[in-house]
């Protein structure tokens, strides 16, 4: 336990500034209120290892693959976000508003899911190797290769936090302004469910009209923070929180940060993140 | 126990509890309340209680944003909300300690209630009374009239909407009923009165309730981030049925996503 406001601020020398940062995206445009992965876009060239993160197949990922957020590795049980900054650069529009970045633990990666299939789709999810029992892990369906622009429902058989099996969540994939790479949508749980172990298929109502691939991303919320917008054009905004202001949001020492940007329209702007971090 | 320092509050935070928050937007008409009860999304959709009379909602009820209690003697507080939403308005966090459902639009004479005990903020003091539609009433605005006892545990109370539900009505509506004069809160509610059908029965009933937080998220922002100090750190009670109400600008209020840190100590 980080005590008093002077240890974690003594904690907090130790890992002061953690700096990455991930270009514009291009060709992830999205609707207002869906989600964007970061995970495939790449890095500037001004520095920063936050490099592009591959393509899955079926594995858990950590801080030390590659598309992590560059987190050093820590010696302690319990890391937490004592300050965090935010710099966007909006180029696309006379103004951009602003959008929510949610900061996720990356658990486990799958791709290769066909957008036009009506039959069942196998997934078996590599095993969990953090939150092993699924409490708080939420399922969302991510995009790799464009799928098509008709909106598709879809299941997903999954086992719950409780390790109950034969548990259905629903999705939907594709549609207006959610083809692109790094559409992101969060799979609706069964009701009563609070966390998801592991996913064993998915099974799409129609077709997207384009295969394209998308896989099933498992993940866990660490915290989220608020990017404002801003009335000008070629505008650079930072944010700047603080412990209180960020919550003292927590992270496995070994997590996979990914960040998902949440936008009100067809926004992509780069995004640099700068960390500091206390260790417990 | 309570949170009494920075350092308190440090220490409670990493003894809480994170609570993520995804729903979808909401058809409303601007200026006018609605629900987000019974959208899916995170936490899963609530539902109508089912009864006139109603239930005590908890933590434990499907819809309720999910938290455990503190241990033993030990309180819990909002300490940091970070919210976006696509839309602007105000957000409320609420306690919802009562609910009912299954009064008729059509029904003209005293409607029976008798609505559950509270369980929670027992005395009624500051406890809020509205109506909450479940499915559509028709449109033609009526009087409700509801009679209930206030905190101080009269009866025969009177408080009155002019304006159930009327023009651009849409499921998901929550209108507040202005208690009678003098009374600061109250403790039950014995019945509803329409003065004329709205022309379809539809399902409302009554929830009381008692504020935690506003969130305004202004054009500017399309969001919010607070922090304990912003927020007043106000206390959550144990077993605390968390729910959310919004009031849009415009026709639609929501989605809404983000994150509610709960400190305990």
């Amino acid at each position: 336990m980080i005590s008093t406001v002077a240890d974690l601020r003594a904690r907090t020398a130790v890992y002061p500034f953690i700096y990455a940062d991930k270009q514009a995206g291009s060709g992830t445009a999205s609707s207002a209120g869906a989600g964007q992965s970061l995970w495939r876009i790449a890095p500037t060239g001004s520095g920063g290892a936050w490099q592009q993160g591959a393509v899955p197949v079926n594995e858990a990922v950590d801080r030390n693959t590659v598309g992590a957020y560059p987190i050093p590795a820590i010696s302690g049980t319990r890391a937490f976000i004592t300050s965090a900054r935010l710099s966007s650069f909006f180029t696309s529009s006379a103004s951009e508003s602003s959008y929510l970045i949610m900061l996720m633990d990356r658990l486990v990666q799958t791709a290769g899911l066909n957008a036009t299939l009506t039959t069942e789709q196998t997934v078996n999810t590599a095993a969990l190797t953090r939150f092993t029992s699924g409490e708080g892990v939420n399922a969302y369906i991510e995009v790799y290769t464009n799928v098509g622009g008709t909106s598709a429902s879809g299941t997903m058989s999954y086992t719950n936090q409780a390790g109950t099996a034969g548990r259905t969540g629903t999705f939907t994939v594709g549609g207006t302004s959610r083809t692109g790479v790094g559409s992101l949508e969060r799979v609706n749980l069964q009701t009563g469910d609070t966390g998801v172990r592991s996913v064993q298929s998915i099974t799409l109502a129609g077709s997207t009209g384009t295969a394209g691939s998308f896989g099933i991303t498992l993940a866990r919320s660490i915290g989220t923070m608020l990017q404002r917008g801003d009335a000008s054009q070629n505008a650079h905004n930072l944010q700047e929180y603080d412990w209180l202001n960020c919550g003292l949001a927590e992270f496995h020492p070994d997590a996979c940060i990914w960040p998902i940007r949440i936008v009100p329209g067809n926004g992509s702007p780069s995004l640099a993140l700068i960390l500091s971090i206390a260790v417990d | 126990m309570a949170i009494t320092s920075l350092d308190g509050l440090l220490a409670g935070i990493q003894n809480g509890e994170r609570i993520f928050y995804s729903k979808a937007n909401l058809t409303t008409t601007a200026g006018q309340w609605a629900s987000f009860w019974t959208a899916g999304g995170l936490p899963g959709a609530g539902a109508a209680p089912g009864s006139t009379s109603g239930s005590a909602p908890t933590a434990a009820t499907a819809g309720a944003l999910p938290f455990t209690n503190a241990a033993g003697s030990d309180l819990q507080y909002l300490a940091h909300v970070s919210l976006g939403s696509t839309q602007t308005g105000c957000l409320v966090l609420y306690d919802r300690l009562v609910h009912t459902s299954e009064l008729n639009g059509t029904v003209t004479t005293a409607q029976t209630v008798n609505s559950a005990a509270l369980t929670r903020n027992t005395s009624g003091e500051g406890v809020e009374l509205w109506l909450e539609q479940y499915s559509n009433v028709g449109t033609t605005t009526r009087t409700a009239t509801v009679s209930y006892t206030n905190q101080a545990g009269t009866s025969g109370r009177t408080a009155s909407t002019a304006s159930f539900v009327g023009s651009s009505n849409f499921t998901t509506r929550m209108i507040h009923v202005p208690l009678q004069t003098g009374d600061t809160g109250i403790q039950s509610v014995q019945s509803v009165t329409l003065s004329g059908t709205t022309g379809t029965a539809g399902n409302f009933g009554v929830t009381l309730l008692k504020r935690i937080c506003d969130f305004p998220i202004s054009a500017l922002a399309t969001g919010i981030a607070r922090n304990a100090f912003d927020l007043g750190m106000p206390e959550i009670p144990d077993d605390a049925c968390l729910a959310v109400m919004g009031i849009a600008a415009g026709t639609a209020i929501g989605p809404i996503t983000g994150q509610l840190t709960v400190a305990k100590g």
